[in-house]
């Protein structure tokens, strides 16, 4: 081509961009921040009043909080054509203090253009109440979605017909038998999320979701007599958190046959508290996949009398990856009976350490355990341990994986506080040499290390 | 002279072979500015939905014609259809995705344009998400030079934009 066609060619390929139609061009700034997507305002009378148009509005004043901020936000909300709709509204005041009208004003247009999805946040003081007004505007809202500072009241008899995800988080609701009639009204609900909400009034948490597949449900309130009733018959994906002792035990209504994942955190006030209610829970969710206990779990368990026979260990056939999580106590014997009973274990995982800080509780692998596991001789291919601290037991549990493992592939050992002249690491790096069919990966804080 | 692209076995020689083997069913896109055929299978050709919705309907007889999107774009168009058929793995996808779309800004826009009109999903999602990411977090004066926008507006105009929009600014 000579120079002349080029320079033709170069002009008709000029801004080939706006000629797209709006809808291609809006998808594309769908896609950015809000902060990007307004700076293409300034570039053309084609892009100036696309941004208005945007279809998914997420405000968060982390940079620029202040006057400006709600100045942007007003604009935006106030010069959006009367019909045009909103599909998600994203709110997160992360640092300014906002009048509280101005706040209700922005909620009151996004939810009334028939709004799919909102998500509040509020971190500051800023406090607003959720109640009335604005549940009645949720016909069209598929994901609700509110944390921080917010009062939530719950009226009767308000239709959600198409929620299908609900999120309290840090929120403080006015009573526990609210959110029970609350969900009576949310039939298609999937998934839920009560999370370290504070609770003005009230004794019962009903929680009945007929199609619910996912429930995360953490209470920390523990002086209340609390009775909480779980009717979820469809649940996949349970994650729970609470105090035990006494009266207030979380019920299950009926087994949970679709459970595939669960996460528990259960806490004892006092020690020997629970352990009935645990490892009854522990019965109801044998036949899950995964399986995470926490520290606060794992010491109730730990505490549990051996002998007795109420105590008998469920088995966990389909486990695939368990999750343990050990602080004060861990009994060993507790991670042998997890061994035993879950013959399908591909996956195991400490995340905070192998031991626990209280001594009396270590004891020696290789010696008393009766037989190999199953698991340890078929399926077991990765286990990954952090905070590897150098004590023996941490060493003969390791030896005793590397020894039996037939199946493993790979022991990640994230070590800490550890001197590279300790025995322990020497062991480690012989064992890390010797072992063939096994690697051994071990990782300080620089990364990974070999000999 | 007609061109008859094969995207498929290359040791086939002839139409007649394809029809007849086995059991996988086979679909030629003319494209109808320039006249280049493909030959697809259909499992590839209906990741679009208008020539799904074709074939459903009973349409689709010998070829199918394809206006308003040229031939060596069509060519990239199957080539994607048929990587994101044949293969599941995520991690695969995504790498040949971003070797795919490595390709300055007309490229990508014929590509939006074509897939926007064949609608063909999978493909207008990754094209605009590449957009999208070549301006993410850029000035206003960068962008122009990336997607090559023509300024018409007048200083006040601009001025004002600025002002509305200044608690966006980057400090």
């Amino acid at each position: 081509m000579d120079s002349t066609s080029k320079k033709l060619a170069n002009i008709c390929k000029a801004d080939r961009i706006s000629d797209l139609p709006d809808s291609l061009l809006i998808a594309i700034l769908a896609l950015l921040p809000i902060e990007t997507a307004v700076r293409t305002c300034i570039l053309s009378k084609r892009w100036r009043p696309l941004c208005e148009s945007l279809p998914n509005l997420e405000f968060s004043d982390y940079r620029n909080p202040g006057r400006h901020f709600t100045d942007f936000v007003d604009r935006f909300l106030m010069r959006r054509p009367n019909d045009l709709k909103i599909a998600k509204f994203r709110l997160d005041c992360y640092r300014g203090d906002y009048y509280r009208d101005r706040v209700n004003e922005w909620i009151m247009n996004a939810l009334g253009r028939d709004l799919k999805e909102i998500d509040l946040l509020f971190r500051f003081q800023t406090c607003i109440n959720w109640s009335k007004n604005f549940f009645n505007m949720c016909t069209s809202v598929e994901v609700l979605l509110l944390s921080g500072k917010i009062s939530v009241e719950i009226p009767e008899n308000v239709p959600l017909p198409r929620l299908r995800v609900l999120g309290f988080n840090n929120v403080t609701i006015s009573s526990y038998e609210s959110v029970g009639k609350l969900l009576l009204n949310c039939p298609v609900l999937e998934d839920l999320k009560i999370v370290d909400c504070e609770w003005l009034t009230g004794n019962s948490l009903s929680i009945c979701g007929p199609v619910l597949k996912r429930l995360s449900c953490c209470l920390i309130s523990y002086d209340e007599v609390l009775r909480t009733l779980i009717d979820t018959p469809r649940l996949e994906n349970l994650k729970i958190g609470c105090y035990t002792g006494g009266d207030n035990d979380i019920l299950f209504k009926l087994n949970l046959p679709f459970l595939k994942i669960a996460e528990i955190d259960i806490c004892a006030h006092e020690m020997g508290q629970g352990v009935d209610w645990v490892f009854g829970l522990l019965k109801q969710i044998n036949h899950v996949k995964i399986l995470t206990l926490s520290d606060n779990t794992v010491e109730i368990l730990s505490l549990a009398d051996d002998d007795d026979d109420r105590y008998e260990f469920p088995p966990f056939h389909n486990l695939t990856e368990l999750v343990i999580n050990v602080l004060d106590y861990f009994d060993e014997t507790l991670l042998d009976d997890f061994l035993q009973n879950s013959p399908n274990l591909e996956s195991l995982v400490f995340p905070q350490s192998l031991v626990c800080i209280d001594e009396s509780f270590r004891c020696s692998w290789g010696g008393s355990q009766s037989r190999v596991p199953e698991c340890l001789s078929a399926h077991l291919k990765t286990v990954y341990i952090k905070n590897f601290a150098g004590y023996d037991e941490e060493l003969a549990f390791v030896k005793y994986l590397l020894a039996y493992g037939s199946a493993l592939r790979n022991v990640s050992i994230e070590i800490s506080n550890l001197s590279k002249d300790d025995e322990a690491w020497q062991e480690l790096l012989n064992l890390q040499s010797e072992s063939t069919t096994c690697k051994l990966s071990l990782i300080d804080e620089n990364g990974t290390c070999s000999l | 002279m007609k061109k008859l692209k094969f995207i498929g076995n290359p040791l086939l020689q002839s139409r007649e072979k394809i029809n007849m083997s086995s059991d996988k069913k086979w679909l030629t896109l003319k494209t109808t500015e320039d006249n280049e055929e493909f030959v697809v299978e259909e499992s590839v050709a209906i990741m679009s939905n208008v020539i799904k919705n074709m074939v459903e309907d009973g349409c689709a007889s010998s070829v199918i014609p394809v206006p308003r999107v040229k031939g060596n774009a069509m060519g990239k168009i199957i080539e994607f259809c048929k990587k994101h058929t044949e293969e599941s793995d995520e991690k695969v996808l995504k790498e040949f995705d971003a070797e795919f779309l490595n390709l300055g800004p007309d490229a990508l826009y014929d590509l939006m344009v074509s897939a926007n009109f064949l609608e063909i999903k999978v493909l207008l999602d990754s094209v605009t998400t590449k957009v999208a990411d070549m301006i993410k977090g850029k000035s206003s004066e960068e962008i122009r030079n990336i997607l090559k926008i023509e300024n018409d507006l007048s200083a006040e105009e601009i001025e004002e934009s600025r002002r509305e929009n200044c608690w966006t600014r980057q400090e």
